[in-house]
């Protein structure tokens, strides 16, 4: 009797040990998902909301920004008097921020259903493009609307930018290339093709020799196929985001914002950019006082004289003074 | 005497404050090509942790390389250690803007095998960055490894 209580004692002891292992296994196993439950997932690792359609808030934020940022932003970019700017010819840069003054290549409009083309070939796991269509989309706002965007990254693995998404990508399979956009305007066409890739790795495009061949290849519908083609034709791609604007083509990002920056920053994985969420950048873009909010307007502003040439300077904005300016400084 | 005597023989305070020296201007090297090719604006998608490995495994073959030229009779690491550390932090500072956007690399092959090639090379090059620089600290090791126990040989001995 003695030694079958000893037995059950000595059992309960490895049980409990086991029960203690058991739940400390439990506890290490499930920690990383305890903790982004609690915390959220930390900046240079999130998915979160990613693919989420932007609220009315959140899009009129992007949809009815005054005309006066944009004049203000372009002549605070002229003046060199954003905060830590500086001018080198046609360079003007701040210390997480470049825009180039360059002539662009020019090109015929291509009109489609009578209207001159706006053309975005980016990738979703590039880091300038996810920097770039903030700027992309307060321009596209001065000609037309949204109706839909969305909130995105770019990949894990090159900056995990907060961004936005035209439309709703696919981020777990490569090689996809996601064609259209929730965008209209009476004065341009926006044609947008997104290179897709799983969200967690790093940068990926078609590894060919003729990628812009591959958007052509998988165009869902003529129109597209004739933007793409037309891109392929320029013969112009260096990198992403590969743009034309009314009849200017962008080959890589004009202008570059990483966020905000005082100082000239170490090599890093992440700029400030990162550590915002998408509400933050919104926000910053509609109450207009940060540098970060000038530069992405500034940047904006470059577009916008881009595209206004290839419409007779029909929208509003083409009559601000600073966008005639831009215009003159870039010989369009 | 070993490969590891042989290391803490060089590793007297004059060629610790040398091997400093190299990897801070290694880290600039760098940082330069980085920001050039990135708009002034020093962002890799390569881990730093292997910009770090890279800067010490390079800086230690060359320091190796530098008491292989001043100490030894048989000058051994005079060219190959030192052209292995410098070309490798060179070709690290270059491919480690290469992205999404244009970078030195594209722009050499452009002139030198046209647009098409080099966008395949910055393509390729970009996806595989890390690997690549995987690949260049395993040589910078090796080459470390080979000489310090080229140094340790009664040939190789101090002058």
């Amino acid at each position: 009797m003695a030694k079958l209580k000893d037995l059950v004692k000595r059992l309960e002891i490895v049980i409990g040990l086991l029960a203690v292992i058991i739940i400390a296994l439990v506890v290490y196993i499930a920690y990383p998902a305890l903790k982004t439950t609690i915390q959220g997932q930390p900046f240079g690792q999130r998915l979160s909301g990613i693919n989420a359609q932007l609220s009315s808030y959140q899009l009129s934020e992007i949809n009815n920004v005054s005309n006066s940022n944009f004049e203000i932003a372009g002549e605070k970019l002229l003046n060199i008097s954003i905060p830590g700017e500086q001018q080198v010819n046609n360079s003007y840069t701040g210390p997480l921020f470049q825009v180039l003054l360059n002539h662009p290549p020019q090109y015929d409009s291509i009109l489609i259903n009578g209207k001159p083309s706006v053309i975005y070939i980016g990738a979703i796991s590039c880091i300038y493009c996810g920097e770039n269509r903030w700027a992309m989309a307060l321009a596209l706002s001065r000609f037309g609307s949204f109706s839909k965007l969305y909130t995105g990254y770019s990949s894990l693995g090159d900056g995990d930018l907060p961004t936005l998404y035209w439309v709703p990508q696919n981020i777990t399979t490569k090689g996809v290339v996601t064609f259209g956009n929730y965008y209209s305007s009476k004065y341009i066409n926006f044609y947008s093709a997104e290179y897709d890739s799983p969200i967690t790795s790093g940068f990926q495009f078609p590894a060919t020799t003729d990628p812009i061949q591959y958007f052509v290849l998988n165009a869902t519908n003529s129109s597209y196929r004739a933007a793409m083609q037309f891109m392929n034709n320029t013969g112009m791609f260096e990198g992403t985001p590969f743009t034309f604007w009314g009849n200017s083509i962008n080959m890589g990002a004009t202008g570059v914002v990483f966020g905000n920056g005082t100082s000239h920053t170490a090599i890093s994985n992440y700029p400030p950019l990162t550590y915002t969420t998408h509400q933050q950048v919104l926000d910053s873009i509609a109450t207009f006082n940060s540098t970060f909010a000038y530069e992405e307007y500034a940047v904006a502003d470059v577009y916008i004289a881009e595209t206004c040439p290839a419409i007779n300077n029909a929208a509003p904005v083409c009559s601000l003074p600073v966008i005639k300016v831009i215009e003159s400084k870039m010989g369009l | 005497m070993d490969a590891a005597e042989s290391f803490k023989k060089i590793y007297r305070p004059k060629y610790i404050v040398l091997n400093i020296a190299i990897a801070v201007a290694y880290y600039y090297l760098i940082e330069y090509l980085l920001s050039i090719q990135q708009r002034g604006i020093p962002i890799t998608s390569v881990p730093l942790y292997l910009i770090y490995a890279l800067v010490a495994t390079t800086s230690v073959s060359l320091t190796i390389a530098v008491y292989s030229i001043s100490n030894t009779r048989r000058n051994e690491a005079k060219v190959s250690a030192t052209a292995t550390s410098v070309i490798t932090a060179f070709i690290g500072g270059i491919i480690s803007g290469c992205s999404c956007q244009a970078a030195i690399l594209f722009s050499v092959l452009e002139v030198s095998v046209g647009a098409g090639e080099a966008t395949l090379v910055n393509t390729v090059v970009g996806e595989n960055a890390p690997l690549i620089f995987g690949a260049m600290i395993i040589i910078n090791l090796f080459v470390i490894g080979y000489y310090l126990n080229k140094l340790s040989k009664p040939s190789c001995r101090i002058k």
